[in-house]
């Protein structure tokens, strides 16, 4: 009897690319919804490593589009790559890298906040009770709370709690890949300061952002790349210093304008 | 397994939920059983009054013991009866009315005479109709008395050596029960049928909890803005749904056997003595019930997928629910068996009509049919969750206002 060993070739790979030029590729997206035409064809290159902030005015499509990068949302016509795969076809194998934060989301109210973060621990560790107990250990520290907290039930939480046992149950099994939507729409300023501080230190640990605001001031003190979007289409991307200085302004929100007037 | 950490979710959370669970389980639980105390303790206080009017002298006596028996019958129904003699015509309104004529003696003692009673009741009393039945009862055995005089006098005249009992009487019944195996039944088969048929009708408070909980659990998870993040996970749409049918499953359960207790607590109170439970019949109610829970759960799974607020998804739930009604009601009074065939095939497309069946199945001896009621069931919940699956739309779910 021979067996007959098969070895698999390593490929030399960048380890926090997986071999991918962008986190996010996205080509000619379109999307309508009922009668309306909601992306018009966008294109959008996030970079491994930013903090990549999609700035734009209300109803200009960011919700929308956010929920076609983690699958949720079907998209019409274009090509997607989210850290190399089609969001639409493989939802569950992206979301594993991916962390998300909807807009208008709440943790489960009826639980704890130890609870919440356990739930998704468990989730993503594929029942697997040490690697979930790592996450949700990593959980607590990202989220700040303190151990009376997590004992309650988050229901009983202000919203800029809520906000951070969310973002914490994004961040906890350390994706490659994490979308904000409006992280810190609705929260006081203390909150909102704490929330981009988080963000801050953890893409200096090589978490890569993707974050959308309709504040123009936030887009500035966060990003490192940004992109603006209006009525469906993104038609603007560059640093935040580039963009103030290619439409003449003194501030990223007189650029946007500028730069939504052009188009029109 | 993510399923394991979703019903852990899911039991969490509806188990926090506890106004809702003690609603599920206490109102039938407790409601019904008082129900029965509350009727039949009001029955029991209400009392039909009755006036005997009686214009032949000679018939005093037969109206004495017609109110003396009537009494005494009515007490061992339960029923509060009042009779008043009189011979002048009442002065105030009466639930039953009944005039003995003038020559109503003489008319029944001669031998080929025709007495006439009078016997009228108030319109729209339930309890009068009860009480004037008794006294139907107990004029028959006054008729018969004056039978039996008749003929044992038509006897003496002719010389025949006639037993009145017997002229009266050609005809004896002698009645049974038997099996459709053929083999006789005793009563007590009679009674645990008749049991069965009351568990087949509370099957409708066991199927109902699981199709509102699972309802609940899927569009409560976009009401309370939770199913984005969670469909943002590598949560598999399978294990989403197995962790919510399991768990709504489990409650269902728990709240199903309270149900059903209750509803058996409140049928050995109004008919005390005409029921009989076996360790059999109990096991095949918990068997079809945890069936049907989970069917019931099952089959609302897509539909409820398909709705967009907690509200529509109610509405859907009512539907079924009154399905659900209108097999177990009719399950009361029909054998399923004996419906035309076309009827019979509409019937056993409905889910629920396995449930029943299993039960009619199992007190008539027929265990290869019952079996095969419960293998149906497992396909309506295989076919149910496959449908679900297949379903599962997530645009739809996050878009739908
Ligand atoms: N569920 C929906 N039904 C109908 N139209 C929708 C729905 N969601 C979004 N839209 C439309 O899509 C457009 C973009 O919405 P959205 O992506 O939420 O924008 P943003 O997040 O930038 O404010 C809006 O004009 C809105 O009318
Ligand atoms: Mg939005």
């Amino acid at each position: 009897m021979v067996y007959i060993m098969k070895t698999k070739v390593e490929v030399p790979m960048d380890n926090n690319t997986d071999g991918n030029k962008y986190v996010i590729d996205a080509q000619n997206i379109y999307k309508k919804i009922g009668k309306k035409d909601v992306l018009k064809g966008v294109n959008l290159l996030v970079n491994y490593g930013e903090i990549h902030v999609l700035a734009g005015h209300n109803g200009a499509g960011k919700t929308t589009f956010f929920r076609i990068l983690i699958g949720l949302l079907r998209y019409d016509s274009g090509t997607l790559r989210v850290l190399g795969l089609d969001p639409y076809k493989s939802r569950q194998e992206v979301s594993k890298r991916l962390g998300y934060v909807p807009e208008d989301s709440s943790p489960y109210e009826r639980l704890t906040g130890y609870e919440n973060l356990k739930v998704y621990a468990l989730i993503y560790s594929d029942g697997n009770e040490e690697i979930a107990e790592r996450y949700v250990e990593r959980g607590i520290k990202i989220s700040g709370l303190k151990d009376k907290d997590l004992s309650r039930k988050a229901g009983e939480y202000s919203n800029g709690m809520k906000k951070r046992l969310l973002i914490a149950r994004a961040l906890m099994h350390s994706p490659k890949l994490v979308l904000l939507d409006e992280p810190t729409n609705g929260l006081d300023v203390f909150s909102a300061y704490n929330i981009r501080k988080l963000i801050k230190s953890m893409a200096s640990s090589g978490t890569t952002f993707l974050i959308s605001t309709h504040n123009m001031s936030e887009a500035e003190m966060l990003a490192s790349k940004v992109s603006f979007i209006a009525h469906g289409l993104v038609i603007y991307t560059g640093s935040v210093k580039s963009a103030i200085e290619e439409f003449a302004s003194v501030n990223l929100e007189e650029a946007f304008i500028k730069a939504v007037g052009e188009r029109e | 397994m993510k399923s394991k950490a979703l019903i852990w979710k899911e039991l969490l959370d509806l188990s926090r939920d506890k106004r809702t669970l003690a609603v599920m389980i206490i109102i039938p639980f407790i409601g019904l059983p008082a129900m029965a105390l509350v009727t039949t303790g009001l029955s029991s206080t209400q009392t039909t009054t009755v006036y005997i009017e009686v214009l032949d002298n000679k018939s005093l006596y037969i109206a004495k013991f017609i109110s003396s028996q009537v009494m005494e019958l009515s007490k061992q129904y339960g029923l509060r009866v009042n009779v008043t003699i009189s011979n002048g015509p009442p002065k105030s309104i009466y639930n039953i009315l009944l005039v003995i004529p003038k020559g109503f003696y003489k008319n029944i003692t001669y031998i080929n005479g025709i007495g006439t009673l009078y016997l009228k009741s108030l319109v729209g009393s339930v309890q009068s109709s009860e009480v004037k039945s008794i006294i139907e009862n107990v004029i028959g055995e006054v008729k018969e008395s004056v039978v039996v005089n008749r003929v044992k006098i038509l006897a003496n005249k002719s010389g025949i050596n006639a037993t009145p009992y017997n002229v009266l009487n050609p005809i004896s019944i002698s009645s049974g029960y038997y099996l459709p195996s053929g083999s006789p039944a005793p009563v007590s088969q009679v009674k645990l049928s008749y049991t069965a048929r009351l568990l087949e009708f509370s099957l409708f408070f066991v199927a109902n909890p699981a199709i509102i909980l699972m309802g609940d659990s899927v569009l409560g998870e976009k009401e309370r803005k939770t199913i984005e993040t969670l469909l943002a996970t590598p949560a598999s749409k399978t294990s989403i749904i197995i962790g919510k049918l399991s768990a709504s499953v489990a409650i269902g359960l728990v709240t199903a056997i309270a149900d059903s207790a209750g509803v058996i607590l409140y049928l050995s109170m109004i008919s005390p003595g005409s029921l009989k439970l076996t360790p059999g019949l109990i096991g095949v109610n918990l068997a079809v019930s945890a069936l049907l829970v989970i069917m019931s759960a099952a089959i609302i799974t897509p539909a409820i997928l398909r709705s967009s607020s907690i509200r529509s998804a109610q509405s859907v739930s009512y539907l079924l629910m009154m399905v659900a009604l209108g097999i177990y009601f009719s399950a009361l009074f029909i054998d399923f068996q004996r419906l035309p065939y076309y009827v019979q095939g509409i019937l056993m497309v409905i889910p629920f009509t396995q449930a029943a069946l299993a039960l009619q199945n199992f007190v008539l001896g027929q265990y290869v049919l019952m079996a095969t009621n419960l293998v149906i069931m497992v396909g309506f919940i295989l076919l149910g969750i496959f449908i679900s699956i297949k379903s599962f739309n997530t645009e739809r779910l996050i878009l739908s206002k």
